[in-house]
C-alpha cells in the first residue's frame, strides 16, 4: 500500500502540507516571532518588513505570528473535534454493526435524523443556542459529525462479523468484548483513517466558517476563521487581513484532500469509493 | 449543448491534440462569459432619469425602530427621517432655535409657556395645535422616552397656540430637552408607531423592517420645501457591504464610516468623504451597582485601575485615527457643549504601572458588552489588549441591539462601551440621563453615580443662566470621571459621511439624530 | 416486497424521523440559557422583570409542565401550521420563513445550475484529455475550488465583479443581476466537486465494454459519449447532486451573509445573533421537513421510474 501512497505526487504534497502544518501546530511558540495579542496601533497596517514578515493588521499585531499561532488553535480544534467525533462514530457503529437487531434499528433511525437536516444548518442552530465560544463549537460539531463515521463503521462492522476468523475467535471462547478489540477494530482502522483525513479538511472549512460568522472562537483568539472575520471591515484599505487566513486555510484544505484522496485510493483503487463524508 | 461543442471536438482516437484543446476551450469560453456580459449588460434598466436624480438613497446602519424602547417612535428616533419636528430645534453649535414654537417663556415656578406657530398643518391637511402638542408630550411621558420628568399631568393646553408645561421636578433645562427628535410633534389621529403623520419636510411613505423606510416630500410644510421627491433609508448593518454599495452605485450616500475605510474612500473617484464636527464621545460606562457575578467594579480602586491602563491617546490617533475622526478628549460631552468650562474635567493619566500596582497582582475577570454598529471592533479589542497587559482579563459578548438592550437593562456585565450623542442642547444632558440616579433610563438603575454627584446634576439642571448650566455641568462630570470613576470617556468620534459626487447641499450636524436631509439634492 | 409494503415501510420510517428531529428542534429550545419568559418580559417593557411576573407568564405560558407535554402541545401546533412568534419581531415563524425560503431556493437553483455549466464541459474535456496538461491543470483547479473557503471566493469575486468592473451589484435582492454574484459563488465550489465526480464516472464509463463495442462498430465518438458514457455517467452525478443540495443550503447560509441576499440563510444567522429561539427551533423543523418530504419524493420517483431497482432484490449493474 506504501507504493501505491508514494506514487502519486499530489498525495505526497498533501502529505507533506498536513505534516508542515502540523509541525507550525506543534511548535507555534518557538516559531513565531512575536506574541499574537500584542496590538501596537502605532504600527497598524504596516507593510512587510525585517521585523513583521508579512506586516501587521488594523491594531498592530503581527500577522505571520497570529498566523502561526492560528494553526495551533484552527487544526488544535480540528483535532479536538475530530477525537470527539471518533470516539462518537465507532462506539455507535460497532454497537449498531455488532450488536444489530433493535439496537441497529434505533440507532440508524437516529442517523437518519441527524442527515435529515443539511449538517452546517443543524450545527449552525446548536452553535448558536448555546451561544458563541469554543466549547459550544466542539459540543455542535460533535453532535452532528459523527454520523458518517457510524455509518462507514457500522457497514464495515458488519461485514467482517461474519468472517471465519471471528467465528474462530468465538469457538475459542472469546468474549464479545475481545473480538471487537482484538479482530474486528483493527480491521475497520485504514477505512477510520482515510475518512478522518478527509473530514478534517471539511472540519476546517466548518470551523473556520463558524468562526466567520462569530460564533465560534472569540477575539482576540487568533483563530483563521476568526481573523477572517476580523478582517472583512478593511476589505479595501487592507485585502492581505483576508488574503492570509483565506489562503492558509484553503491551503490546510487541500492538504488533507490530497492526502484523504490519496489514502483513498490506495486504499480502494478499483472502485469509486463508497466512503463519503457527512459534508459530501 | 457545451458537452456537445467538445465532444464534436474529440477525435476518434480519444486523445486530444493541443489545437482541440484550444478550439474546446475557446469555444466554452465564449459562451461562459460573453453571454452572461451580454446578457447582463442588456439587462441594466434605462429607466427615468428625471426621477432618479430626484431620488436619494441613504444607506444607515442597522434598524432600530423594532426594539422595545424605540416602538412607539418610527420616522422619529432613532433615524430622524425629517418627519417630524419638535417644538425647538438644535444648531449645529448646540444652541436652540424656535421650531414649531414659536418662542416661550419661563411662567410661573418650574413651567415653561410655549406660544406656538399659527402657520403650520400636518401633512395630511389638519391643523396642528396645542392639543397635538399635549398628546405628543403625554405620550412622552407615558412610554418613558425621556428624562424630563414629565407626566400625564405635565401639561395643560391654555388655547390653540398656548400650552404650559411643568414637569413633576424642577427641570430648567426642559427646553434643551425638547429639542430631541424623540418629542417630533405627531397628529393625535395618527399612530405613531406604525404611520405617525407630522408636519415635517417629508412624510412617511413606507417602512419595511429591516430593510428601507422610505419618506415622500411634503408639499404642505411650513418652510421651504424639500428639494429631492424621494429619500429612501436602506438599513445594512454591515459596514463593508455599506461601503460597497456606494462604490457601485446602489446608494447615494452612507454613514457611519469606519477611519480606514475612510481614508480609501476618499481617494476613491466620484466619491467625497464628508466629516461632521464632534458629536460624540466613545464612553465605558460601567456596572456600579451589579449583583454577583457582575460585582467587582463597585471598588473605585479597580475602576482607577482600568482607567488607569488606557492609552487613550494611541486609541484616538492610531487606533481610531486618520480620517480626522477621533481626538482626544476627557469629558463625556463634546467639549464644546461645555464650552471653556470643560477644562475642569481632566481625565484619569494613562499609567499602566499604577494600575499594575493598584490591582496587587490579583488577575480580575470582566465581561465587556459594547452597542453593536457604534463600536468599531478594533477599540473593543484595543481595550481589551490594554488590560490584559495590566492583569485584567476582559471577555468581549458580540451582541445584537436587542440583546444588547436587555443585559445593560439588567446588569448583566461590567464595562459598557458606548457612543451616546448629544442630542439636545442641554449640558448636563448625558449626565442626567445616564448616571443621575433620578433618570428614567433603566440601565441607570446599574450605572448611576453617588448622591453628591446627584447635587450637581440638580445644580446644572436647575440653573437660571446658560453659563451656571454649563458650569454646574462641568462640575459635576469632574465629579464624575476625575472622582468617582464612574465613567472612562475614551475618545471624541466626529461622525463620518461618504456620497457620490452627485449629492449636494449636504451639511453635516453633529448630532446624527438632527441630521437634516431636506436641503440635500442630486445633480444631474 | 411489493410495492405498497414498500411505500409503507418508506413512509413510516420518515414519519418516525420526522418525529426524531421535531424532538431534537424543540430540545434546542432547553439547551438555550436563561429562562424565556424573562426574555420575553424584559423585550417587552425594558424593565427587569419582578419574580411573580416572570412566575406568571411562565404559567401562562406552560413553561412550568414537564419536558413531555410542553414537546406534545409544541408539536400539535406545528402541525397545525403554527410555529411560534419570533421574538424579534412578534410576527409568525413560518410566516417568515416562507416569506425568505424562496429566495434561497432561486439561489441554490442557480448555484447548481451554473456549477453543472461549468462543471460538465470541464469534466468532459478532462476526461477525454486524460492525462494531460488541460486534465491535471483542470483538476487541481477543481480541487482548489473545493478547499477554498465560500466566504472568501465570494468577496474576490464582489471585489472583482462589483467593484471593479462594476458590473453586478453588490448586494441585496432584485432580479437576475442580483443573484449572479451569490449563485457564481456557490456554484463554483459546486462546479469544483461535481468536476472532480463527473470525470470520476466518465472514465469508468469510458473504459467499459459498451463503449468500445461502439466504438469497434464504427460509432463516432460524438455519439458515443453523449448517447450513452455521458448519460449513465450522469447518472450518479444526479443522484448525489442531489443529495449536495443539502450541503448548498448549508453554504448558502455563508454566501447570503457576504452578499446580504434575503433568504432563510441569513435570517437564521440574524435570529441566532439575536437568540430569538423560536425562530431557530422553527427554521430547524421547516428545514428537516422540507427535506424529508423532497428525499422520499425523490425515493419514491426513482423506484417509480425504475423499477429493475427493487430493494431487497440485488441490483442489476447496468453495465
Amino acid at each position: 500500500m506504501t507504493s501505491h501512497l508514494l506514487a502519486r505526487r499530489s498525495t505526497v504534497v498533501g502529505f507533506v502540507i498536513v505534516v508542515v502544518l502540523a509541525t507550525v501546530a506543534l511548535f507555534a511558540s518557538w516559531l513565531a516571532p512575536h506574541d499574537p495579542t500584542l496590538v501596537d496601533p502605532v504600527r497598524a497596517f504596516a507593510g512587510p518588513s525585517a521585523k513583521h514578515w508579512l506586516g501587521t493588521d488594523n491594531l498592530g499585531r503581527d500577522l505571520l505570528s497570529r498566523l502561526i499561532y492560528g494553526a495551533r488553535w484552527s487544526l488544535g480544534l480540528v483535532l479536538v473535534a475530530t477525537c470527539l467525533i471518533m470516539s462518537a462514530g465507532l462506539a455507535v457503529g460497532v454497537a449498531a454493526g455488532y450488536v444489530g437487531g433493535v439496537v441497529d434499528d434505533v440507532l440508524m433511525r437516529l442517523v437518519d435524523t441527524i442527515l435529515s437536516v443539511p449538517s452546517l444548518l443543524l450545527g449552525l442552530a446548536i452553535v448558536g443556542t448555546l451561544g458563541p465560544g469554543i466549547e459550544s463549537l466542539m459540543i455542535g460539531l460533535a453532535s452532528i459529525w459523527w454520523v458518517s463515521y457510524a455509518r462507514v463503521v457500522r457497514g464495515l462492522v458488519i461485514a467482517l462479523r461474519e468472517r471465519d476468523f471471528v467465528d474462530a475467535a468465538r469457538a475459542l471462547g472469546a468474549t464479545d468484548g475481545r473480538i471487537v478489540v482484538r479482530h474486528i477494530l483493527p480491521g475497520i482502522l485504514p477505512a477510520i483513517a482515510v475518512l478522518a483525513s478527509l473530514e478534517m479538511g471539511e472540519l476546517v472549512l466548518a470551523i473556520s466558517g463558524l468562526s466567520f460568522l462569530g460564533l465560534g472562537a472569540q477575539p482576540p483568539t487568533p483563530e483563521w476563521g476568526a481573523m477572517l472575520n476580523d478582517g472583512r471591515s478593511f476589505f479595501f484599505t487592507a485585502p492581505q487581513l483576508m488574503l492570509y487566513p483565506g489562503l492558509v486555510i484553503s491551503v490546510a484544505v487541500l492538504g488533507f484532500n490530497l492526502l484523504g484522496d490519496g489514502l483513498r485510493d490506495a486504499l480502494d483503487p478499483a472502485e469509486a469509493s463508497p466512503i463519503k463524508g457527512v459534508g459530501s | 449543448m457545451s458537452a456537445l461543442v467538445a465532444a464534436s471536438l474529440i477525435p476518434e482516437s480519444g486523445r486530444m491534440s493541443a489545437d482541440h484543446l484550444r478550439e474546446a476551450a475557446s469555444l466554452i469560453a465564449m459562451r461562459r462569459i460573453i453571454l452572461p456580459l451580454v446578457l447582463v449588460g442588456c439587462g441594466r434598466p434605462e429607466g427615468d432619469q428625471s426621477a432618479a436624480r430626484r431620488t436619494l438613497v441613504v444607506a444607515y446602519g442597522a434598524d432600530e425602530f423594532p426594539l422595545t424602547s424605540n416602538r412607539e417612535r418610527l420616522g422619529r428616533y432613532p433615524l430622524n427621517a425629517g418627519v417630524c419636528e419638535p417644538l425647538v430645534r438644535l444648531e449645529r453649535d448646540f444652541t436652540l432655535v424656535p421650531a414649531l414654537a414659536a418662542r416661550w417663556e419661563s411662567h410661573g415656578p418650574g413651567a415653561v409657556r410655549f406660544v406656538l406657530r399659527s402657520d403650520v398643518t400636518f401633512s395630511d391637511g389638519t391643523p396642528f395645535d396645542a392639543r397635538a402638542v399635549a398628546t405628543t408630550l403625554g405620550q412622552a411621558a407615558r412610554t418613558r422616552t425621556g428624562y424630563s420628568f414629565l407626566s400625564d399631568s405635565s401639561v395643560r393646553v391654555i388655547d390653540d397656540t398656548t400650552l404650559d408645561v411643568r414637569p413633576e421636578r424642577e427641570n430648567r433645562r426642559l427646553v434643551e430637552q425638547l429639542v430631541h427628535p424623540t418629542y417630533g410633534i405627531f397628529q393625535p389621529g395618527s399612530d405613531p408607531a406604525r404611520r405617525p403623520v407630522c408636519t415635517g419636510p417629508f412624510r412617511l411613505a413606507e417602512y419595511v423592517p429591516h430593510d428601507h423606510l422610505t419618506v415622500v416630500r411634503n408639499d404642505r410644510y411650513r418652510g421651504e420645501r424639500a428639494r429631492l421627491d424621494t429619500v429612501i433609508f436602506r438599513f445594512i448593518p454591515d459596514e463593508t457591504t455599506r461601503t460597497l454599495a456606494l462604490r457601485s452605485g446602489d446608494v447615494d450616500a452612507i454613514v457611519d464610516v469606519g477611519p480606514s475605510n475612510a481614508i480609501a474612500l476618499a481617494r476613491a473617484p466620484g466619491l467625497r468623504v464628508v466629516t461632521a464636527p464632534p458629536g460624540a464621545v466613545i464612553v465605558m460606562y460601567m456596572n456600579l451597582h451589579g449583583a454577583a457575578p457582575y460585582h467587582q467594579l463597585r471598588d473605585v480602586g479597580l475602576r482607577r485601575a482600568v482607567a488607569m491602563a488606557i492609552d487613550r491617546r494611541t486609541l484616538a490617533q492610531h487606533v481610531l485615527g486618520g480620517g480626522g475622526g477621533a481626538a482626544l478628549v476627557a469629558t463625556v460631552n463634546p467639549p464644546s457643549v461645555l464650552g471653556t468650562d470643560a477644562a475642569l474635567v481632566r481625565g484619569v493619566p494613562y499609567d499602566p504601572d499604577g494600575a499594575i500596582r493598584a490591582l496587587r497582582g490579583r488577575r480580575r475577570a470582566l465581561t465587556l458588552i459594547a452597542n453593536p454598529g457604534a463600536i468599531d471592533r478594533a477599540t473593543m479589542e484595543y481595550v481589551q489588549a490594554q488590560l490584559a497587559r495590566v492583569g485584567i482579563d476582559v471577555a468581549i459578548e458580540q451582541l445584537d441591539a436587542a440583546a444588547f438592550e436587555s443585559r445593560l437593562n439588567s446588569g448583566a456585565f461590567d464595562l459598557d462601551l458606548e457612543l451616546p450623542n448629544q442630542n439636545d442642547a442641554n449640558p448636563a444632558f448625558l449626565l442626567a440621563l445616564r448616571w443621575y440616579s433620578g433618570s428614567d433610563t433603566r440601565s441607570a438603575a446599574f450605572t448611576h453615580a453617588s448622591p453628591r454627584f446627584d447635587t450637581l446634576v440638580e445644580h446644572a439642571l436647575s440653573a437660571t443662566t446658560d453659563d451656571a448650566a454649563r458650569r454646574a455641568a462641568a462640575e459635576a462630570m469632574h465629579q464624575l470621571v476625575d472622582v468617582e470613576v464612574g465613567a472612562i470617556p475614551l475618545a471624541g468620534i466626529s461622525r463620518i459621511y461618504a456620497m457620490t459626487d452627485r449629492v449636494r447641499g449636504f451639511v453635516p450636524h453633529p448630532s446624527r439624530m438632527n441630521q437634516d436631509w431636506s436641503t440635500v439634492w442630486l445633480a444631474p | 416486497m411489493n410495492t405498497s409494503a414498500w411505500l409503507v415501510r418508506r413512509l413510516g420510517g420518515a414519519v418516525m424521523v420526522w418525529l426524531l428531529i421535531s424532538l431534537l428542534a424543540f430540545s434546542l429550545g432547553t439547551l438555550a440559557p436563561g429562562d424565556p419568559a424573562q426574555v420575553m418580559l424584559l423585550r417587552r417593557t425594558g424593565d427587569p422583570p419582578a419574580e411573580a411576573e416572570v412566575r406568571q407568564l411562565r404559567h401562562e405560558l406552560g413553561l412550568d409542565r414537564p419536558f413531555g407535554e410542553r414537546y406534545v402541545r409544541w408539536l400539535s401546533a406545528a402541525i397545525g401550521g403554527d410555529f411560534g412568534e419570533s421574538y424579534r419581531s412578534g410576527q409568525p415563524v413560518l410566516g417568515e420563513l416562507r416569506a425568505r425560503f424562496p429566495a434561497t431556493l432561486a439561489l441554490a437553483v442557480a448555484a447548481l445550475a451554473v456549477g453543472l455549466m461549468i462543471a460538465v464541459p470541464l469534466a468532459v474535456v478532462s476526461a477525454a484529455a486524460r492525462d494531460t496538461l488541460f486534465d491535471h491543470v483542470a483538476r487541481f483547479v477543481a480541487l482548489a475550488g473545493v478547499s477554498m473557503p465560500s466566504y472568501l471566493l465570494g468577496y474576490v469575486l464582489m471585489l472583482l465583479f462589483a467593484v471593479t468592473l462594476g458590473l453586478l451589484p453588490v448586494s441585496g435582492a432584485g432580479g437576475l443581476r442580483h443573484l449572479a454574484l451569490p449563485a457564481l459563488t456557490l456554484g463554483l465550489g459546486s462546479a469544483a466537486s461535481v468536476t472532480r465526480m463527473l470525470r470520476g464516472t466518465l472514465l469508468d464509463e469510458l473504459g467499459a465494454d459498451y463503449v468500445r463495442t461502439a466504438r469497434a462498430k464504427g460509432l463516432s465518438g460524438l455519439r458515443v459519449l453523449t448517447r450513452h458514457a455521458l448519460r449513465n455517467a450522469l447518472n450518479p452525478v444526479v443522484t448525489v447532486s442531489a443529495l449536495r443540495f443539502g450541503r448548498l443550503l448549508g453554504e448558502a447560509v455563508i454566501v447570503e451573509t457576504v452578499f446580504a441576499w434575503p433568504g432563510i440563510g441569513r435570517w437564521m444567522i440574524e435570529s441566532i445573533n439575536d437568540r430569538d429561539y423560536p425562530a431557530i427551533q422553527g427554521f430547524v423543523l421547516y428545514i428537516a421537513t422540507v427535506f424529508i418530504f423532497v428525499n422520499a419524493a425523490a425515493d419514491l420517483s426513482y423506484r417509480a421510474l425504475d423499477p429493475r431497482v427493487r430493494p431487497g432484490l440485488p441490483v442489476s449493474n447496468p453495465r
